[in-house]
């Protein structure tokens, strides 16, 4: 019944096509990538992103607070501060369906349109925990842990809430590794459970229609990143 | 004489056959054709992208273009074998995978993704579920009064 329940979130998922966002540990710093590295959707492990898609970079230090880093555009987008937390958003900015492709066109732009969309994308890393980081960090689309996510065993639940610009959303898929898990409740709370060490991807979606030239709806992702010892 | 009638005629011949070389001609038949359809969880048509059609350790594709409005890739094999295809749009989705077609282009092996392979009994046995838990809900409502 479980797997028949997930089986049909993938149905709802429409949202759910967006690529992975992740932000890789380097050397005194992280590595901002994008594609399907950690998918369970066939694609290009890597998908080369234009350094102006990136917008708002954010480091955070234990207590939630603002902590200083330099960044090195360009492709990869790179971090380099002591950061308890990271977070980044890009924009790979207005989509387009015509008979003769997708383009990266807004619809009023675009040949026959036939379907359009606007893309905002974020990724959220945690190499460290306190109670202050249980709390939305940023604007948009968020995955929050509510208790410490790098003390997680293989098969333990993480208790998640999901919000924009703060606030609970319900109508997000939960994706763990690609795969939909499950919606939140009215409160935005979900649980995710670890399926294995290593990098942890964890994404909600969410899409709403819009009414506008440039495209019929807007499609937001959220990444949840952190790294367990590899068991 | 004879001999430059002879040229004279076979000139004529050739000349119009160069003539009408650019005159694209059509035949309509009825074949055996593939369908592959292309679509996301959701259940959204890979509609309008790129594909391209191998044969199995060719390097040339047999056939390239766009999916139709419905996200389907058709083609018409010549013969058994192993085809592969790829597919894949602007913003970086895609698909990778090979098949075998027999003599009247039968499918003999195709590895869908198991969600793909069962998607509308999936969907079918949820609808049942739900008219089920609907029934339920309508005979307690129905009890208590």
């Amino acid at each position: 019944m479980r797997t028949l329940l997930v089986l049909l979130l993938g149905t709802l998922a429409g949202p759910a096509l967006a690529h992975d966002l992740w932000l890789e540990k380097e050397e005194a710093g992280f590595g901002l990538y994008y594609g399907h590295k950690h998918s369970s959707h066939q694609g290009p492990t890597f998908v080369e992103y234009q350094s102006e898609w990136v917008g708002e970079a954010l480091c955070f230090d234990p207590v939630g607070g603002s902590a200083p880093f330099e960044s090195e555009g360009g492709y990869p987008y790179r971090m380099r501060g002591e950061c308890a937390a990271v977070h980044v958003a890009i924009s790979s900015g207005y989509w387009t369906k015509t008979p003769y492709g997708t383009q990266n066109l807004p619809k009023d732009q675009a040949r026959m349109p036939v379907e359009s969309w606007l893309s905002h994308e974020s990724v959220k890393r945690f190499e460290g925990w306190t109670e202050a980081l249980a709390r939305p960090l940023a604007a948009g689309l968020e995955l929050t842990p509510l208790e410490d996510p790098l003390r997680l065993r293989k098969g333990e639940k993480l208790r998640l809430r999901v919000t924009f610009d703060g606030e609970p959303v319900r109508d997000a898929v939960v994706s763990y590794d690609g795969k939909p898990r499950g919606q939140p409740g009215a409160d935005g709370e979900i649980n995710i459970r670890v399926r294995h060490g290593g990098f942890q991807v964890i994404q909600a979606t969410s899409s709403r229609r819009i009414d506008s030239e440039k495209a019929d709806k807007v499609i937001h992702s959220a990444n949840l990143n952190f790294e367990l010892s590899a068991e | 004489m004879r001999v430059g009638l002879v040229l004279a005629l076979a000139l004529c011949g050739w000349l119009p056959g160069r003539a009408l070389a650019h005159d694209l001609q059509h035949r309509i038949e009825e074949g055996a054709a593939v369908s592959v359809e292309l679509f996301f969880a959701d259940g959204g048509g890979f509609t309008f992208e790129s594909y391209e059609v191998y044969r199995a350790g060719e390097e040339i594709p047999f056939q390239v273009g766009r999916t139709d409005a419905y996200g389907r890739v058709v083609f018409l094999p010549d013969g058994a074998g192993t085809w592969r295809i790829k597919a894949f749009s602007e913003d970086g989705h895609g698909a990778d995978f090979s098949f075998t077609t027999g003599l009247e282009s039968e499918v003999r092996d195709a590895n869908e993704p198991l969600f793909e392979r069962h998607l509308r009994i999936i969907v079918g046995v949820a609808v049942i579920f739900g008219l089920f838990g609907l029934l339920t809900l309508f005979r307690r409502g129905g009890g208590r009064r």
